[in-house]
């Protein structure tokens, strides 16, 4: 411990530090203890993968570098500084802002530091430059994987001066991320309590994922565009585009462009910044105060009406035992942020994925083309939802919890695993899906609703087929949440060609006269079997 | 009545691989007695009370609750009985009203009997203003109260309970303990294991001591005074399971902060 290298890189400015007023060796003490603690925790981009010894976080660094090179051919889009710079610094602030949200949340949040560090003799301002730098050298990593390659490239097709300007702007950038993200928090902790708090960084965890899927689809189809000439043209709203600010000074420095709006752009980039990362060190002890509120009771709160759930429940379950379960799990997966984080990516990207592929298949062939094709089954690509939910569904993070099962007198253990299931079909896969067969019947017409049918019953096969693969007897949500990370991807892929062979003999039936009714009277059929011989109702003991 | 014991453990055995926790217990409990199971850490507390719910299967010897092998797994028996785990192990998550309409349901009431009561029952422990806020935000205190409720929404027969009194106030403390021996005057049956020794002392009729996997001692604190000299449980305890180097232990470690010799 305290022996890293980016600690030793900070002895350098040691002096500085100690000019403001901050005890360096007690600084240096805590930083190196972070560090070591962030050598056990995963961060969000490997949340999908298994869990590997050491430092997680520089290992997804990797990562950064594959999407930094994704950049390189917007540094040759169009002709102007300004609108390859402006995309750049674009992608570059969206990554490193998630990023910080999602996995240094737990830094800037931290409120152990108040009850561990406060009584100990270290003064507030130390403490918050501990802070400060502990985010800094990870923001400073994230930056240089992420543009290290891509500066290298800037470096030899533009210049030395290019160069020069791009690192600059960078740290103008990452000040003004720092500040803007810790402004955010203290105005997300003003307005709400500590759980809606949590709440809001699991959605912008979420949205990460999501991004990173989407971004990386459209970034491939964006070498397309590389030939294109575009200049830049102003219009007043670019004051509110932060990445435009970083870019015009390329515009205006390099490109010899003297218009009066670039001009102010590029001093809007050096004083906001400077002005943001002001606030913040003035702000921070109200910051510190606030955070106070994560730890706090919180009081009052209403009964939620829940309607979808009292309408699926009234749909779904017959049995008093069913439809208290389903209540139970329904509102679990909603409140569980690590379930949340586990599933609600893919379901992005269910919902996504169809209308991305149509996408694609659009920019070879014609609309008519494709209304006419049989694309529309390109819905079971919302079947990549129904994986991870069903496996899902046997971790919580509060497993420990499932004594209750074991305690009360349940008559069937099935009946618990149906509800489980039913309800998290009914609240995730079903309005994801709904909403895809509208769009696609409007799309393709009514001659395609037989085979939604039976898309609907093949989703309800598979998912019990991929609860039984998955949850092996066990109970829902009583597996703890770090071990779900270890069920193996050898798991996952079977289930991932189980959808190709639904797929496959869909396709198959399609092609044969009268097969669609048949096979949709196969799959009802099926559908029901599956059901009952995998999630058997009978009374058994736990 | 006081004849037919309601739990009754005969040569219960348990082995952990490489450790033998319970060395062949034989208990009878009676109608409307609450226990106090004490001993020390690891001594096999937690571990007879899983046995006694259902939550652990491979032990050896017998066990019956109301007449019943607990291997023939009623459903019936389980319905009389309610648990409050150690260290509030809860799905918190939820809110309370959420989760206690759950246990109730599971419980086979009804739920908008459920709702009612749990409101009703959450209101006299001053808890009516929590009941949709989410459990995670409680203090352990008020974790501990919702579960002691989530343990009687149903009325058992018997009340298993696992530190119970841990992280409630003063206060509390002692409305649950007048709980506690209401309940038991109503004919209810308690078997509590704690650490807690003066609580013991206070609302125990029949103490049983756990040391080494084994009952070390078993009657009324006037009973267990009678056979030694000690004034208090405590010492009874220490002087039971055969630690009276306490005051050693503690000079020794005084010696270490301070870094140097104290009056012992």
């Amino acid at each position: 411990m305290g022996n890293f290298r980016s600690l030793r890189f900070m002895d350098l400015f040691k002096v500085i530090f100690q000019m403001f007023g901050i005890d360096y060796s007690s600084m240096r003490t805590i930083v190196g203890l972070k560090l070591t603690m962030d050598e056990r925790r995963i961060p969000v981009v490997f949340s999908q993968t298994k869990l590997k010894e050491g430092n997680q976080f520089l290992k997804s660094l990797g990562l950064y570098v594959i999407y930094g090179l994704a950049t390189i051919p917007f540094l040759f889009f169009g002709d102007s500084a300004m609108l390859q710079m402006g995309i750049v610094f674009g992608i570059a602030m969206f990554m490193i802002m998630t990023s910080l949200i999602a996995d240094f949340s737990s830094v800037l949040l931290d409120v152990r530091d108040r009850i561990l560090l406060a009584a100990a003799p270290v003064d507030d301002r130390t403490l918050n430059a501990a802070k400060l730098v502990h985010i800094s050298i990870y923001m400073t990593l994230i930056a240089l994987s992420l543009l290290g390659i891509p500066s290298i490239v800037i470096l030899i097709s533009k210049g030395i001066s290019f160069f020069l300007l791009f690192i600059v702007m960078m740290i103008f950038l990452m000040l003004l991320i720092i500040a803007l993200t810790a402004i955010t928090y203290m105005v997300m902790l003003r307005v709400f309590d500590g759980e809606r708090l949590k709440d809001m960084i699991n959605y912008v965890q979420i949205l990460l994922s999501v991004g990173v899927f989407v971004g990386y689809q459209v970034l491939i189809r964006s070498f397309d565009f590389v030939g294109l000439t575009v200049s830049y043209e102003f219009n007043w709203w670019h004051f509110l585009i932060p990445p435009l600010w970083f870019a015009a000074p390329f515009e205006w420095l390099l490109g010899g462009n003297t218009s009066r709006p670039l001009i102010v752009l590029s001093i809007i980039a050096v004083i906001i910044p400077m002005f943001a990362i002001w606030m913040y060190v003035r702000k921070m002890p109200l910051f510190e105060r606030d955070l106070q509120k994560l730890m706090s009771e919180a009081r009052g709160g209403k009964q939620q009406r829940a309607v979808m759930m009292r309408f699926w429940e009234w749909m779904l379950c017959r049995n008093s035992e069913e439809r208290a379960n389903f209540r139970f799990s329904w509102q679990l997966m909603k409140r569980e942020r690590d379930f949340k984080l586990k599933v609600y990516p893919s379901l992005g990207i269910g919902f996504v994925a169809p209308f991305l592929f149509l996408y694609i298949f659009l920019s070879d062939g014609t609309w008519q083309d494709m209304i006419n094709s049989n694309m529309y089954f390109m819905i079971y690509f919302g079947f990549v939802i129904i994986g991870p939910l069903a496996v899902m569904l046997s971790y919580s993070s509060k497993f420990k919890g499932a004594w209750i099962y074991a305690v009360a007198p349940i008559t069937s253990v099935s009946r618990v695993k149906r509800a489980a299931l039913k309800a998290s079909l009914s609240q995730l896969f079903l309005p994801v899906y709904l909403l895809q067969a509208v769009i696609f019947t409007v799309l393709f017409g009514w001659r395609i609703v037989p085979d939604l049918v039976i898309v609907l019953f093949s989703a309800i096969l598979y998912a019990v087929i991929c609860y039984a693969i998955g949850a092996k007897g066990t109970l829902p949500f009583s597996l703890p949440m770090g071990e779900s990370v270890q069920s193996g991807t050898a798991k996952q892929i079977i289930l991932m060609l189980l959808i190709g062979v639904f797929v496959g003999v869909h396709i198959l039936m399609s092609k044969i006269p009268y097969g669609t009714p048949i096979y949709l009277a196969v799959i009802v059929v099926g559908c029901l079997v599956g059901w009952r011989m995998l999630l058997p109702i009978k009374h058994k003991k736990i | 009545m006081q004849t037919e014991p309601i739990i009754s453990l005969r040569d219960l055995t348990m082995e952990f691989p490489g450790k033998r926790v319970l060395d062949g217990i034989s208990l009878d409990v009676y109608r409307g007695q609450i226990i106090g199971y004490i001993g020390p850490n690891g001594a096999g507390k937690s571990t007879t009370l899983k046995i006694l719910l259902g939550l652990l299967q491979d032990y050896k010897g017998t066990v019956e609750i109301f007449g019943n092998d607990l291997r023939n797994e009623d459903q019936d028996v389980k319905r009389r009985i309610g648990y409050v785990p150690e260290n509030a192990e809860i799905y918190d998550t939820l809110t309370p009203m959420e989760y206690l309409t759950f246990v109730g349901e599971l419980y086979g009431m009804k739920r908008t009997v459920v709702e009612e009561k749990a409101r009703q029952l959450m209101t006299v422990l001053g808890l009516e203003e929590v009941l949709h806020t989410r459990i995670s935000s409680f203090s352990k205190g008020m974790k501990q109260k919702v579960l002691i409720i989530s343990s009687l929404l149903h009325d058992p027969d018997i009340l298993f309970l696992d530190e119970p009194l841990s992280g409630l106030d003063a206060n509390s403390v002692m409305v649950v303990k007048d709980i506690l021996a209401m309940l038991a005057a109503n004919g209810k049956t308690i078997f509590y294991s704690s650490h807690i020794m003066d609580v013991v002392e206070k609302i125990s009729n029949r103490i049983v001591l756990l040391y080494n996997g084994e009952i070390a001692a078993d009657g009324s604190f006037d009973e267990l005074k009678g056979q030694g000299e000690a004034g208090s449980l405590e010492m009874l305890f220490n002087q039971l399971t055969g630690f009276n180097e306490h005051q050693q232990t503690a000079k020794r470690f005084v010696d270490l902060v301070t870094g140097g010799e104290t009056d012992g």
